[in-house]
């Protein structure tokens, strides 16, 4: 045991002496140069000498593309040369945005929009062609009080004119004056009733409009107003499509089809909102209601009270960029006893803000009309939500005339996109029963 | 009417009197062109004879050459192009597709960059200057920058104010005349822009690349006076005043005492003449004869671009400046304002979403969109927030070197080749710790917090880089014989990211594959068995048990000895 005791003994230093040997020596030479990556390096190369500005060689001949590729890319730039110079029209219409748009400038001191401020507003619709229109806002002294307006024509001949007078927009009680001009020498009418055919006729529709308003709380978390106001329509013969109205319907069957009506009207509206952001809610729930008494002021004997309720629900799915949304409306009139009836175009119609997906504008009309919406809404980009819908809606004479299983069924999908805060593009796809409809609109309501 | 008789010659002597005017200013105008295209097409044909060789070191391309026009690119239209026309031509460039699925044939989707040599290297240029991968710059020549010791010095004049960008701000002149941009970090963020600047413009610099010189300085409001021309709206300006001063300096940062934290851009030397495309070449400097899109150094500044973070790419940020003077000069070109890097933006912390996502980003856009919105972005998956005001938004856990992704993905970026990337990374790789810190010490910032943070994160990127492109590309670089040996460095273990091991090498063209030894502990390969009976060899080198590209290495015969002739990776 001893001996092998002193064996080992010898074994262990002769191991750690070759060791050392090895790190001290076999190692050397890769030791000796610095190691990249350290604060000492020099790379085993040439130190270049002299500058770019001295006489000397070019490291290659000047590079083009290679020839078969451009062989290859050819007829591709050819024939996608609409795109390209597509491309460069909106490049070029950024660059003359840029030099000529009034921008703020970057060290003016902060504080609320001041002066006059105006802007394109081009729209496009099948029913009005390309619109050339132009938005126009201004404050009035201070900037709680407002001035804003927009002019629009379109290749179809609409026109319309608006402006809006608001004082103290910042004060717990305001003020605004409205004023509307319209010309739509196209206007869509189906018929009235759920089943209205299919055959689509038009007519000329002229409105004017004013309203003053008495603003409450006028914040999108609350809000109230009181107005009075005075709607004017004439009607007539339309142009710039066919068949025309009157060649298909006769003033019987459809009340005022060739006469116009001008009415008072007083009314009040409100609403309320508990979301989690105003403009593109995520959570939560909106309500609004309004309700309307309107009087001839032409001696027509008219006389019927109008309302209009929407609720909207937001419920996030895991996380506030997919979200689903929920949204009901009935809109209805009702005449007083005793009063005439009420001219087919002033009663709900499903346009604008209450159109049906998957049909077109104006489809359907009647004294009551209701819809029942819910969509599945993610976010895919910065402001651009991608959307997929199912709708159920239907217009009746009466709220005990709707029936769940006559509603018009709608599914489809889309993009809506955030322009401004008030502002949002919608671009809907919806199949109803009647086959697909698209449809642009860039002031959606939902 | 008709014209009276004495109207007549009255018209027609005033038509005359025009045509002429006309005359002469037009033919002035063409003579002025002409001179012009003729000092241009003089220095075109002179340049043509320059002769070319692949092994330099240095491409000479500062020759002297008359001055280029002015380019004054629109910045709205520059952004159409890059964020969204841009990448929907990308996405429907069918020859693009077609040449890629020619790949299997050999085909390269993008061809090599030209403004590389033999040795894989891109040669000092009025574009870039080999630095730190080839000679480890000092620490104190990190610190200190691009134009050495040189910082802003009070008291300073106001010469003009700032009115494009987000940062609010001025150009002035300082106590030794020296002219300075100054931008002002925003309320709450002190030195988190002007910080961001200066830790990135020293490693750009270090890193190779010609950029603005950038320091971090706090002044005070007695320092600064607003120059008269200014305060007086000379040339039609707006007058500019002391409200005017006080309401800009409102939106600055400010010290406890008073003063403001700004970041200060030294003018650059020679003649400004705009900034320079990320495509093609300046027509009017003939020494600019490689496409910018195909040139390496800007190919490869994605890799150190997403190291630093600086999500903010364009034209703008770059300037190009003629000098030194009109007889003798050329164009040198820089980069700007690395402010929009690590975790900062003009207005404070950077959005999460940049570095991670393009502004329009097709891909990600058509993920979420077929996903209903369940595929979850890098982004918000990363923890970017520091908690440190001057930091801002910085991280390295999430950060992937291949998906980094700035606003938009500038035209070299997306032609960039593996062994762009890999040169890319052996520069980012070749900074030490030593040398980070040091960048990152020139900020100077107060808080000790985002000095060790910031320190932290550029390591970890950094490693993240290398091991990502090294494990792409072999990392086998340094080629040279000594002793009768092929010696390299392989830069992973060189860096320690992997422990030492084999490697396998081929030799082409000298009658196929022979079995040759190669050294782990120190990479040498021995030349003696090889070329017998031929004077040219090329060996192909693979990093055993790798799926890394390999490096091909060509050596000549040189009397006894071989000399390497020409290097490429991946």
């Amino acid at each position: 045991m001893p001996t092998r005791t002193n064996h080992r003994s010898l074994v262990m230093p002769a191991f750690v002496v070759i060791l050392a040997a090895i790190f001290t020596f076999g190692a050397s030479p890769s030791r000796a140069e610095d190691r990249f990556g350290d604060s000492t390096w020099v790379a085993p190369i040439p130190e270049a000498s002299g500058a770019p500005e001295d006489p000397g060689p070019r490291v290659a001949e000047p590079d083009h593309e290679r020839t078969w590729e451009t062989v290859l890319r050819t007829p591709f730039r050819v024939a996608f040369f609409p795109f390209r110079a597509l491309g460069w029209g909106l490049e070029g219409a950024a660059d003359l945005a840029e030099k000529h748009l009034p921008v703020d400038e970057l060290n003016a001191p902060p504080g609320p929009p001041h002066g006059f401020h105006a802007a394109p507003q081009p729209s496009l619709s099948s029913n009005e062609g390309l619109g050339f229109g132009v938005s126009m806002k201004a404050a009035l002294g201070v900037p709680q009080n407002l001035f804003r307006s927009d002019l629009k024509w379109t290749t179809k001949d609409t026109r319309r004119a608006r402006a809006t007078f608001l004082l103290g927009a910042d004060r717990p009680v305001g003020y605004s004056l409205f004023g509307l001009y319209r010309h739509r020498p196209n206007r869509r009418f189906y018929g009235i009733g759920n089943d209205a055919g299919t055959t689509r006729t038009i007519f000329l529709e002229r409105e004017d409009e004013f309203v003053g308003s008495v603003l409450v709380a006028h914040k999108p978390k609350l809000n109230a107003r009181g107005y009075v106001g005075l709607s004017d329509i004439d009607i007539g013969p339309g142009y710039n499509d066919s068949p025309r109205s009157i060649e298909v319907f006769s003033p019987a069957e459809v009340p005022y089809l060739t006469r116009g009506s001008r009415v008072w009207f007083v009314g009040a509206g409100a609403g309320w909102a508990s979301l989690n952001e105003p403009y593109d809610p995520a959570r939560g729930v909106q309500i609004f209601g309004e309700a309307r008494h309107v009087m001839d002021a032409d001696g027509n004997d008219l006389t019927y009270e109008a309302y209009r309720v929407e609720g909207r629900g937001y419920l996030p799915v895991f996380a506030d960029r997919r979200i689903l949304v929920g949204r009901a409306v009935l809109d209805g009139v009702n005449p007083a006893s005793g009063s005439g009836p009420i001219p087919f175009y002033r009663i709900p119609f499903s346009n604008g803000d209450d159109r049906f997906s998957g049909y077109s504008g104006d489809r359907f009309r009647d004294k009551r009309l209701v819809i029942l919406q819910a969509e599945y809404r993610w976010l895919i980009w910065s402001k651009l939500w991608a959307f997929a819908l199912a709708q159920r809606a239907s217009v009746a004479p009466s709220t005990g005339a709707l029936r769940w299983a006559s509603m018009h069924e709608a599914y489809g999908g889309g993009f809506r996109y955030r322009i401004t805060d008030t502002q949002t593009a919608r671009l809907e796809l919806a199949k109803g029963n009647q086959g697909f409809d698209i449809d642009l609109n860039l002031e959606a309501p939902f | 009417m008709r014209p009276t008789t004495t109207n007549i010659p009255t018209r027609r002597a005033i038509l005359r009197l025009l045509a002429a005017l006309i005359g002469v200013a037009l033919s002035a105008w063409v003579s002025a062109r002409a001179m012009a295209a003729d000092g241009r097409h003089e220095a075109e044909e002179r340049l043509e004879r320059q002769p070319v060789k692949a092994s330099t070191w240095v491409d000479h391309d500062g020759q002297p050459v008359p001055q280029p026009h002015v380019s004054d690119p629109s910045h709205a239209g520059h952004l159409v192009r890059e964020s969204f026309v841009e990448p929907v031509s990308h996405l429907f460039d069918i020859p693009d597709k077609i040449i890629w699925l020619m790949r299997p044939l050999g085909v390269r989707r993008v061809p090599d960059a030209p403004n590389v040599n033999a040795y894989d290297e891109v040669g000092n240029s009025s574009w870039f200057t080999n630095r730190n991968h080839v000679r480890a710059l000092s620490t104190d020549a990190i610190r200190e920058g691009p134009f050495g010791p040189v910082r802003p010095t009070p008291p300073y004049t106001i010469k003009s104010v700032k009115t494009h960008g987000f940062n609010p701000g001025f150009n002035m002149k300082d106590a030794a005349g020296k002219r300075w941009v100054v931008k002002l970090d925003r309320v709450g963020f002190p030195q988190i822009s002007s910080g961001a600047g200066v830790v990135s413009s020293r490693l750009v610099w270090a890193a190779g690349y010609n950029i603005s010189h950038d320091e971090a300085f706090t002044f005070h409001r007695d320092e600064l006076s607003i120059d008269s021309d200014l305060v007086n709206g000379k040339d039609g300006k707006k007058p500019f005043r002391d409200a005017d001063l006080e309401a800009l300096l409102k939106r600055g940062a400010r010290t406890e005492d008073g003063r403001y934290y700004a970041s200060a851009s030294f003018f650059l030397p020679g003649t400004p003449i705009g900034p320079f495309s990320f495509r093609g070449i300046r027509q009017d400097d003939p020494n600019d004869r490689f496409r910018h899109k195909e040139r390496r150094d800007l190919r490869g500044l994605f890799v150190v671009y997403s190291w630093i973070n600086n999500w903010d790419v364009k034209d703008d940020q770059s300037l190009d400046t003629f000098g030194p003077d009109s007889a003798n000069g050329h164009v040198t070109h820089y980069l700007l304002d690395v402010n929009g890097s690590l975790g900062a933006a003009a207005e404070g912390p950077k959005p999460l979403k940049y570095g991670y996502e393009q502004r329009f980003d097709t891909g990600r856009i058509l993920q979420r969109f077929v996903t209903l919105g369940f595929s979850t972005d890098p982004w918000r998956r990363a923890r970017q927030d520091s908690g440190i005001p001057s930091v801002g938004n910085f991280e390295a856990v999430e950060f992937d070197p291949a998906d980094w992704a700035p606003l938009q993905y500038m035209e070299p970026f997306r032609r960039m080749t593996l062994a762009d990337a890999y040169w890319g990374a052996k520069i980012v790789a070749s900074f030490s710790n030593a040398q980070i810190a040091a960048a990152v010490d020139a900020a100077g910032y107060e808080d000790p917090r985002a000095r060790e943070y910031i320190q932290r994160t550029l390591i970890a990127r950094r490693d993240k880089i290398a091991r990502f492109w090294f494990a792409r590309v072999a990392p086998l670089d340094f080629f040279h014989v000594k002793n009768g040996y092929l010696v390299f460095h392989d830069l992973a273990v060189d860096l320690g990211l992997t422990p030492e091991r084999g490697y396998e090498v081929e030799e082409r063209g000298g009658g196929g594959s022979v079995p040759v030894e190669v050294l782990a502990r120190d990479p040498r390969i021995s030349l003696g068995r090889l070329g017998r009976g031929t004077d040219e060899i090329s060996l192909k080198l693979e990093v055993a048990g790798s799926h890394a590209r390999p490096v091909r290495v060509d050596l000549r015969r040189s009397g006894h000895d071989w000399v390497v002739t020409r290097v490429r990776h991946g």
